[in-house]
């Protein structure tokens, strides 16, 4: 027997069809078995969580970023930092002349 | 037998969740299959439980699917592995229907290729051979693997296949034609 031979005897064995309910069962399961759904939403919270953080902590910088330049020239007021400033004859505290004339 | 990058293209659409590619590829791989597995568990009914199980691996796990093998390979590895599962469950009281039992010797046809008794005597030699021979012979001569797909089915090396296919087919010729011919 050669490999011709063979293959004649094999295609005399018994057809053997599916039958019409395991093809209507198969052909379902897109629809009875649909992908993992939790597996789907974990994925997608996991894409999620980093991306929050990541709008979070560029808000984050950006405010401190625009803080950072509209503060700077506050800070560096001239006019604020000489209302600060006393002259060289002032004080905060009131002088005891100053304190016994207001006194009654 | 599909080319490789159809096959490609197609688990892409199935791993993509496209139901119409899916129902392709049943269409295309469901019959050689349940053939396949019929012809091993000896039970159609079987046979179908453990096809629907392949396929709903296939649609959960078409992403995992490698280019390198077809379509066909692929599934029937799957099915293999799940009927060796099953056989093993069964420890080796493998089923047999009434009908497909061996021909007396004395009904054995002297042509080979005439009627129904000389399928009753294939499947008969067939079952007689140990399960690797068996695997081997049915893929190659039924389901028209090359050895190489074979290989891969079976998980194989090609020379093993083609030592297998070698001694099945002079196993079987014997029980074939009666003789103990070990050409």
């Amino acid at each position: 027997m050669n490999d011709d031979d063979f293959k004649a005897a094999f295609r005399g064995l018994d057809k053997v069809e599916p039958s019409a309910d395991f093809l209507r069962q198969v052909r379902s399961i897109p629809r009875t078995h649909p992908r993992d759904a939790s597996f789907g939403v974990s994925l997608w919270h996991l894409f999620g969580v980093p991306n929050r953080l990541f709008a979070l902590g560029l808000s984050a910088v950006t405010g401190l970023f625009v803080g950072y330049l509209t503060l700077e020239q506050e800070t560096y007021d001239e006019e604020l930092m000489a209302f600060m400033e006393l002259g060289p004859d002032e004080s905060l505290l009131p002088s005891a002349t100053e304190l016994e004339g207001d006194a009654p | 037998m599909t080319q490789p990058h159809e096959d490609h293209q197609l688990f892409q659409q199935v791993a993509a969740g496209d139901p119409r590619a899916f129902r392709r590829l049943v269409d295309q791989q469901a019959p050689p299959l349940v053939t396949y597995l019929t012809r091993l568990l000896r039970n159609q009914a079987e046979a179908e439980e453990l096809a629907q199980e392949v396929f709903l691996r296939v649609w959960q796990r078409a992403s995992d699917y490698q280019a390198s093998y077809r379509a066909s390979t692929w599934i029937h590895r799957i099915g293999h592995n799940l009927a060796i599962d099953q056989l093993r469950r069964r420890k080796g009281n493998i089923e047999v229907d009434d009908d497909l039992q061996a021909a007396p010797p004395s009904e054995r046809p002297h042509n080979l290729l005439e009627n129904k008794q000389q399928a009753l005597s294939l499947q008969a030699g067939l079952d007689a051979l140990p399960l690797r021979q068996r695997t081997a012979m049915l893929l190659r001569y039924e389901q028209d693997f090359p050895n190489p797909e074979i290989a891969k089915v079976l998980d194989l090396s090609v020379d093993a296949v083609e030592s297998l296919l070698a001694r099945a087919k002079r196993q079987l010729k014997a029980h074939l034609t009666g003789t103990n011919d070990h050409e």
